[in-house]
């Protein structure tokens, strides 16, 4: 307890003036006790969030995997429905569509458009493997890390 | 005392000693565990607690010219069942029931498929549909359904059904491509798997902040083929209806961009659907192949256009040039053996005809005198520049030469120069006769065919570039050879197959199927080849039936070209000739 500083001035400039070596080495031993004590717990804090941290990101990739393949299932679904064998299968077996004997073919001067098919399940919307998560802290990110909070905390 | 004292000594001495050899003993295996084999038991250690997980990359789809999907990889959750984890018979018996009840599948079926002392998972259902995968998963997190996983497989989809299916090929079990495109790119399809290298618990948990990417998955790249789903499809529509109609044991249909090489459709008959899930069926491995680049056939009368694009090449005839077609020719083979005879295919005498008549009315004669002009040395050379007897280089599988026999050749005889003038004795592959054609169609240059339009990777689209051969022909001479066949495609026998509208360039062929002991008599490739339009080719068509009951190409082939050429046309807005015709 008498290591720990006085709150006001005056009187107390005078007896740090006589005994200022003793007090400081002991104040110095405090912190670094303080800091010592405080290390393991900090570092457990950190890597313990870290891992509860790693846990949910592997479960957010496989939730993101999972809706990933959903989509690329759906986009083959809309591939399907679009296929020249549906379009054909509908307009024969729904709408009782018949191939025209006669077929009269009317040739305009029009500029011919490009295709409108959408670029289905080409590249870009592919499913990636789940990113792992980084390494997991060194010592040295520990010690760095306590010094900022305690930094913080000044 | 002494005595006793001095034993005590020697006692303690040995014990000491004992102990100071086991001391030894103790340092020595220390430092042999620690120092002589630190590497082997490093590397056990490691063993124990690091695992390497390989990350399998994606394979690339197949698109269309238009970027249609005819072949795509998607991740279908399949249902395993791990018996290990189900050593009590009464919690087998229960996860039998829920997952049947959920899967549809009879209990007793699930439960047969728990063995206790299997400690690799068995696959009880795979390509789930989502909504059941969801039940599935659900079930799983809740807990009722103890030693169940399920994980996402790849699975080859084919969104368009099983269209071009000798051309895309098929995978394998074990995903590698085992026929078509699928295994000619199958290096380039399947890119490489990346590498994560992990450490797991004392319970064989992963621990998941130790987690390392050694290595990134590449995936495969896509292949955007210049194969258009909307022709393919009508070409395997059209081909199946003229087989069934001519009563033909096969047949092929190809359509080619004689500007660039790209084949725009490719069909043989019969064939198998690539999306059957029995795909491969052992006796029926003839059908997996790209039959119009793996199989040669004797062209017949087609062959008589680069007989003729010779002659007009060497200025050594004209269209008008006369030939005395006597309807019958005789070679005399010398040492007793029979003379061997050339025929017209109509038996009749066609006298003093041009040489564009000796295409009209096909004449096997006329074409050997024009032949006997050439020589053989050139014709073989123009056979050489047309492609005849070297592989395309197309990109696909299995692809043969062709038999091209030459005056080199000791067995070579004068009946060879006149029967290969006109199609028989010599082999070409399908596609060897359509690119020869296509090259008349594009002022006389040879393209290498390809149907791989682009390829699209990590390292983003790389597009293939059209590849020239070699000019077979002049412009000059391709064009005059054009206004032949025009004269071909324009006479009266065949007026009811021209197309409206269209002027088309054309030429029929008929050739007897060969066996071991000669050929077959009323069996015949009947085939005719197209260039639409005329003027400025934009299509390269050959269409050929196997053994059709109407025999020639002119009355089996040609109603098929009529049909397959109008639906181009209206296609690909090939205009009107100008006297609409």
């Amino acid at each position: 307890m008498s290591a720990v500083a006085p709150s006001h001035a005056g009187p107390a400039s005078a007896r740090m003036l006589a005994a200022p070596r003793v007090r400081r080495p002991g104040r110095l031993l405090l912190a670094i006790l303080v800091l010592l004590g405080m290390a393991p717990p900090a570092y457990l804090l950190q890597t313990g969030g870290a891992l509860t941290t790693g846990y949910e990101i592997q479960k957010l990739e496989r939730e993101r995997t999972v809706w990933i393949n959903r989509n690329q299932q759906l986009e083959v679904e809309i591939a399907r429905a679009r296929s020249l064998a549906w379009v054909e299968h509908e307009a024969v077996n729904r709408l009782g569509m018949q191939r025209a004997q006669n077929p009269v073919v009317v040739r305009v001067d029009a500029p011919v458009p490009p295709p409108a098919e959408p670029k289905l399940l080409r590249r870009g919307g592919e499913p990636m493997p789940a990113i792992p998560a980084e390494v997991g802290p060194s010592w040295l990110d520990a010690i760095d890390y306590i010094a900022t909070a305690l930094g913080r905390g000044n | 005392m002494q005595t006793g004292s001095g034993t005590f000594r020697a006692r303690i001495f040995l014990l000491g000693a004992l102990f100071l050899g086991c001391a030894f003993l103790l340092v020595y295996r220390l430092y042999e565990f620690q120092w002589i084999q630190r590497e082997k038991y490093r590397e056990q250690a490691t063993r124990n607690y690091q695992r390497t997980i390989e990350v399998p990359a994606q394979r690339g789809s197949i698109f269309d010219a238009n970027g249609s999907p005819l072949a795509v990889t998607i991740q279908l959750d399949a249902v395993s069942i791990t018996g290990r984890d189900l050593r009590e018979p009464k919690v087998a018996e229960r996860v039998a029931i829920a997952l049947g009840g959920l899967l549809g599948m009879p209990p007793v079926e699930v439960f047969n498929l728990i063995d206790p002392e299997k400690e690799a998972p068995v696959t009880v259902k795979d390509q789930l549909p989502a909504a059941l995968s969801d039940r599935v998963r659900k079930a799983i997190e809740d807990g009722d359904l103890p030693g169940v996983s399920i994980e996402p497989r790849p699975v080859r989809q084919y969104p368009e059904g099983p269209i071009a299916s000798p051309i895309l090929g098929f995978l394998g079990r074990d995903r590698d491509g085992l026929a078509g495109l699928e295994w000619y790119f199958d290096k380039e399809l399947t890119g490489e798997p990346g590498l994560i290298e992990t450490e797991v618990d004392t319970t064989d948990k992963e621990i998941i902040l130790a987690r390392r990417i050694v290595r990134p998955p590449r995936d495969g790249n896509d292949l955007i083929l210049t194969i258009d789903r909307w022709v393919q499809r009508m070409l395997e529509r059209e081909l199946a209806e003229a087989v069934r109609a001519n009563k033909a044991i096969g047949g092929l249909i190809m359509v080619m961009e004689p500007s660039t090489g790209a084949v725009l459709g490719m069909t043989s008959y019969p064939t198998y659907a690539v999306s059957d899930p029995m795909v491969f069926r052992p006796g029926e491995e003839l059908l997996h192949k790209a039959v119009p680049v793996t199989n040669q056939y004797e062209p017949g009368s087609v062959m008589k256009l680069v007989t003729m694009a010779t002659a007009l090449e060497l200025n050594l005839v004209t269209p008008n040039t006369m030939v005395n077609d006597t309807g019958i020719i005789s070679f005399q083979n010398g040492r007793g053996r029979p003379a061997t005879t050339i025929k017209n295919w109509d038996l009749r005498a066609n006298g003093m005809i041009s040489a564009t008549e000796v295409l009209v009315r096909s004449s096997n004669v006329g074409t050997y005198h024009v032949a006997q002009k050439v020589g053989p040395t050139d014709l073989y050379r123009f056979f050489d520049l047309f492609g005849f007897g070297q592989r395309s280089g197309i990109e696909l599988p299995g692809e043969v030469p062709g038999t091209v026999r030459t005056p080199d050749d000791p067995a070579w005889s004068v009946v060879d120069l006149a029967t290969n003038a006109f199609g028989q004795g010599i082999a070409v592959t399908p596609l060897q006769m359509l690119n020869a054609v296509a090259a008349i169609g594009n002022d006389g240059v040879l393209m290498r065919p390809t149907i791989v339009k682009e390829m699209d990777g990590p390292d983003g689209p790389q597009p293939m570039e059209p590849h020239q051969i070699r000019r077979a022909v002049s412009p000059e001479t391709a064009r005059t050879l054009r206004e032949m066949m025009v004269t071909v495609i324009d006479q009266p026998a065949l007026l009811q197959h021209r197309i409206p509208g269209v002027r088309v360039a054309g030429k029929t062929g008929t050739a007897d199927f060969p066996t071991d002991l000669g050929y077959t008599s009323g069996k015949t490739f009947a085939s005719i080849v197209a260039l639409m339009p005329a003027d400025k080719p934009k299509l390269a068509i050959l269409i050929r039936l196997d053994a059709p009951e109407a025999m020639y190409g002119g009355t089996a082939a040609a109603p098929v070209l009529k049909r397959v050429g109008s639906e181009l046309a209206a296609y690909y807005r090939i205009p009107a000739n100008a006297n609409g015709r």
